[in-house]
C-alpha cells in the first residue's frame, strides 16, 4: 500500500469502518455521478464541446467566444457532473436555426436545473470572470432611461420567446 | 499521553472565547484544524474585474476556481456564497469524511476548520435581550459583562438607533460602516415613515458588525474593497482565528491541530480522559485533564457526547433558524450607475415586532453586487439576453431580505447517533410566508416592489445557526442537559459551552451571545477549580 496522505484518509474513517473514498474530492465522473464523456476525453469530443461554446456564446453575446473561453467551457463540461443531454445535437439544432434562447427560457420554467440551462450558466461564469465582459454584467454609468426601456423590451421580447420556446420542446419532444 | 489542565475541543467562536477567559491557565486546543488558503485578491472586486492585473492574480482561479469549484450550485441544491468560492471551500473540506452525516430534510454545514464555521459568518453580534432568553436559566446582566469585554476585544461596528431597544446596551461600538446609496435610500425613507411604520411593527437601522471602522488591536479598518465572498481573512472583519492565534503567539494556550476528538470517559479520580483521532496518521491519541470544555460546533459537540455514552437511541432536540430570502426592488434606482466601494455583507437591520404576531422577527438586508452576477442571472424570469439586462440594469435596484426564523425544541426535530456512527438528523418542514405577506406590503409602503411568491424558502440547516442538543436548565432532569454553568449533567468535569447548550433560538444572529456565554461559563468554571 502506498503511504501517501490519500492512502491514509482511506484507511481511516469516523466510524471505525472504511470509509473507501470521498466523493466530494473526486472528479464528478469517478465519483458516479452522471456525466457526459466519462471516457477519457478525445479531442473530437473537446472539439464538439468547444464548438457547443460557440454556439452558445453566439446566442447571449452574438460574438464569437475566445479561444481561452470555449477551453474552459469544454473543461469545465468534462470536470462538472451536468445533466445529460437528451438525444438532441446541439449543433445541429443551431444549424436548422433553432430559437435556443426560446427553448431555453421554456425549459428553465419547467426546471430550472435543466441540460441547456446548466450549459448556459456555466459559460456565463466563465465569461464573467473575463475583464472583456465586464459592461456585459455591470452598468458603470447611470442609465435609468436606458435601463428602464430595455427591461421593458426585454419582457416583452421574453412573452415571446415563452410561447416560441414552449413550442419549440414539444416540437423537439424535449419537455 | 498528553496532560492540561483544561482541554478545549474546538477552535471557532465559542471555543476560543473560552480559551480567551482561561488564557494562561493550562488550556490545551484540539482542533482539526484546516488553514484557510491563501488568497492573491488584494484590491476592489470590480477593479479587478474590469482591469485585472497583467500578473499575479488568475481571476478565473480566485473567483471561479482552477476545478469549476465555483459553479457547485449549477448542480447542486443552493450553498451559501460564503462557502462557495474557491477559497472559502477550506471552511467545510472534508467535512463530510470527518463526520458522515445522515439527514432527511436538512442541509447541515460542518466546519472543521481552524475558526470553525465563524469563517463564513456574516459578522453580525446581537446581544440576546430577556425576550431572546426565554426557556434559558440565564439572563441578560448574566452575560452583560462578556458581550462587554467581547466589544472590547474584537471591536464592533454599530449605532445606537431604533434597533438598540432589541439589540442591546451599544456600549464601545466604533461608528457604523459607510452605507451604500441603495441602503441609503432605504434609510432615508424609513425616517420619513417612521411613526407609522413602528406602530405597524417595523423597525430598521444599522447592523452590530465585527467589521472594524477605525483602527482597533493593530488591526486596520475595512476597505470597502467588497471581497468578503472570495478572499478570507480580512484583518478589518473578524473572526476568532485572529485571538486564538494570538494567544497561541504568546504563549497563553497550546493548540494542536490534526486532531478529530471522537470521545471522552472520566475516571474515579475526576481524570478526564479525551481520545481524539490523527487525521494524518488515524492512529487514536488520548488526553489527560482536570476539565473538558466541547465547543465542537452544536452537531459534532452532540455527537461527541453521544459516542462517549455508546448511545444510538436517545434523540436529542434539534434547533436551527429556519431562513426565507425576501426580494425587493426600488423601481427607481433602475439603471443606477454602480458603487464600486461597499460592504458586501450586511447592509442594514429590520426587526417585525408586531404585537399581533407570536415573536419578533429580526431580519439583514443585503445588496446583491458583491457575488458574482452569474449566482443569480437565470433567476431573473426572462429570457436570457433579458436576464443578461436584468443583471445589468436592475442589481443596483435590488435589496434582500434575509429573514431568520425563531426556533424552540419540537418532537419532530432531532439528532441521534446511529449504530454505524453517523449522525443521522431529522427536522420537519414548517409552514413559512405568513410573516413575508405582512412584510411585503410594509415594503411597499417604503417604496419596494415584492411578491410574497418571489420569496425562496431555503431548506432548513442553511441559516448554520444550529442550537439545542444539550439544552440549560435550571434544574437537570436528564443526562443530556446542562445547566447554568454549561455543565452536563452526571459529569464530573465536561462542559458545553457553544450553541448545543442554548435552550431556545431566537430569531436573531446567535454568535455573539455563543461567545458571550461561553466566557461566562469559562469564568465559572475556573472559580470552581481554583
Amino acid at each position: 500500500m502506498k503511504p501517501s496522505t490519500e492512502t491514509s484518509a482511506v484507511r481511516w474513517s469516523p466510524t471505525g469502518k472504511p470509509v473507501g473514498r470521498n466523493p466530494e474530492q473526486e472528479l464528478p465522473t469517478k465519483a458516479g455521478a452522471r456525466v457526459e464523456g466519462t471516457e477519457p476525453e478525445s479531442s473530437t469530443t473537446r472539439e464538439k464541446r468547444q464548438a457547443e461554446a460557440e454556439i452558445l456564446h453566439r446566442i447571449l453575446f452574438g460574438s464569437d467566444a475566445p479561444a481561452e473561453v470555449k477551453q474552459r467551457y469544454a473543461l469545465a463540461l468534462e470536470t462538472l457532473p451536468l445533466a445529460a443531454a437528451p438525444q438532441c445535437d446541439l449543433a445541429a439544432l443551431s444549424e436548422r436555426q433553432v430559437d435556443l434562447e426560446a427553448m431555453e427560457l421554456a425549459l428553465r420554467r419547467n426546471n430550472p436545473s435543466n441540460f441547456l440551462t446548466q450549459r448556459f450558466r456555466v459559460l456565463c461564469y466563465l465569461v464573467e470572470t473575463q475583464p472583456d465582459y465586464f459592461h456585459r454584467f455591470v452598468n458603470d454609468r447611470p442609465r435609468f432611461l436606458a435601463g428602464a426601456i430595455t427591461l421593458g423590451l426585454m419582457t416583452l421580447r421574453a412573452a415571446y420567446k415563452a410561447l416560441k420556446g414552449r413550442w419549440l420542446v414539444k416540437r423537439y419532444d424535449l419537455g | 499521553m498528553t496532560s492540561a489542565d483544561i482541554i478545549i475541543v474546538g477552535s471557532g467562536a465559542a471555543g476560543t472565547f473560552a480559551a480567551y477567559q482561561l488564557r494562561g491557565k493550562g488550556v490545551l486546543v484540539l482542533d482539526v484544524g484546516l488553514e484557510a488558503p491563501a488568497s492573491a485578491l488584494d484590491g476592489n472586486f470590480y477593479d479587478l474585474k474590469e482591469n485585472p492585473p497583467t500578473a499575479g492574480v488568475d481571476l478565473h482561479a480566485e473567483l471561479i476556481g482552477a476545478r469549476f469549484e465555483s459553479l457547485h450550485n449549477i448542480f447542486n441544491p443552493y450553498l451559501s456564497p460564503k462557502l462557495k468560492a474557491p477559497r472559502m471551500r477550506f471552511i467545510t473540506e472534508n467535512a463530510a469524511k470527518l463526520s458522515p452525516m445522515r439527514t432527511n430534510n436538512f442541509d447541515a454545514a460542518m466546519s472543521f476548520a481552524v475558526g470553525g464555521l465563524a469563517n463564513a459568518w456574516g459578522a453580525g453580534l446581537y446581544r440576546y435581550n430577556e425576550q431572546d432568553l426565554v426557556g434559558f436559566p440565564i439572563a441578560p446582566r448574566d452575560l452583560e459583562p462578556y458581550y462587554d469585554a467581547i466589544t472590547d476585544k474584537i471591536g464592533i461596528c454599530g449605532a445606537d438607533d431604533d434597533l438598540t431597544r432589541f439589540f442591546g446596551s451599544p456600549r464601545g461600538l466604533q461608528p457604523p460602516l459607510k452605507i451604500d446609496a441603495n441602503g441609503a435610500k432605504f434609510l432615508h425613507r424609513y425616517e420619513r415613515r417612521r411613526q407609522k411604520l413602528n406602530r405597524a411593527g417595523f423597525f430598521a437601522g444599522r447592523p452590530r458588525l465585527a467589521v472594524l471602522t477605525q483602527e482597533h488591536d493593530g488591526r486596520a479598518p475595512y476597505r470597502y474593497d467588497a471581497l468578503e465572498f472570495f478572499r478570507p481573512n480580512d484583518p478589518a472583519v473578524y473572526t476568532p482565528v485572529f485571538t486564538l492565534k494570538e494567544m497561541v503567539r504568546r504563549g497563553e494556550i497550546a493548540y494542536q491541530a490534526g486532531l478529530l476528538v471522537e470521545r471522552y470517559a472520566e475516571e474515579r479520580d475526576g481524570t478526564i480522559v479525551v481520545s481524539a483521532r490523527d487525521c494524518a496518521g488515524g492512529e487514536t491519541r488520548t488526553f489527560r485533564a482536570r476539565r473538558l470544555i466541547l465547543a465542537a460546533g452544536a452537531l459534532n459537540t452532540a455527537k461527541i457526547v453521544l459516542r462517549s455514552n455508546e448511545d444510538h437511541q436517545t434523540r436529542l432536540p434539534l434547533l436551527d433558524n429556519n431562513v426565507s430570502y425576501l426580494p425587493l426592488v426600488d423601481p427607481l434606482r433602475i439603471g443606477a450607475g454602480l458603487e464600486r466601494e461597499f460592504f458586501a455583507a450586511a447592509m442594514l437591520n429590520a426587526v417585525y415586532a408586531a404585537s399581533d404576531y407570536p415573536s419578533n422577527i429580526q431580519m439583514t438586508l443585503y445588496g446583491v453586487a458583491g457575488t458574482l452576477r452569474s449566482d443569480f442571472l437565470f433567476d431573473f424570469p426572462l429570457s436570457l439576453r433579458g436576464n443578461l439586462a436584468a443583471a445589468k440594469y436592475l442589481t443596483p435596484a435590488i435589496l434582500v431580505a434575509q429573514l431568520f426564523y425563531p426556533d424552540r425544541p419540537a418532537p419532530t426535530n432531532y439528532l441521534r447517533l446511529n449504530p454505524q456512527g453517523e449522525l443521522e438528523l431529522h427536522y420537519a418542514s414548517k409552514t413559512l410566508g405568513a410573516i413575508e405577506r405582512r412584510l411585503v406590503k410594509i415594503f411597499r409602503r417604503l417604496g419596494y416592489w415584492s411578491a410574497p411568491s418571489l420569496c425562496r424558502y431555503l431548506t432548513p440547516g442553511n441559516s448554520f445557526h444550529y442550537a439545542g442538543a444539550l439544552p440549560m436548565k435550571a434544574a437537570p432532569a436528564a443526562r443530556y442537559e446542562t445547566d447554568g454553568n454549561g455543565q452536563l449533567a452526571g459529569t464530573g468535569g465536561v462542559y458545553i459551552v457553544d450553541a448545543a447548550n442554548f435552550s431556545a433560538l431566537p430569531s436573531k444572529n446567535h454568535s455573539f451571545t455563543m461567545m458571550a456565554n461561553a466566557m461566562r461559563i469559562a469564568a465559572q468554571m475556573e472559580r470552581s477549580l481554583a
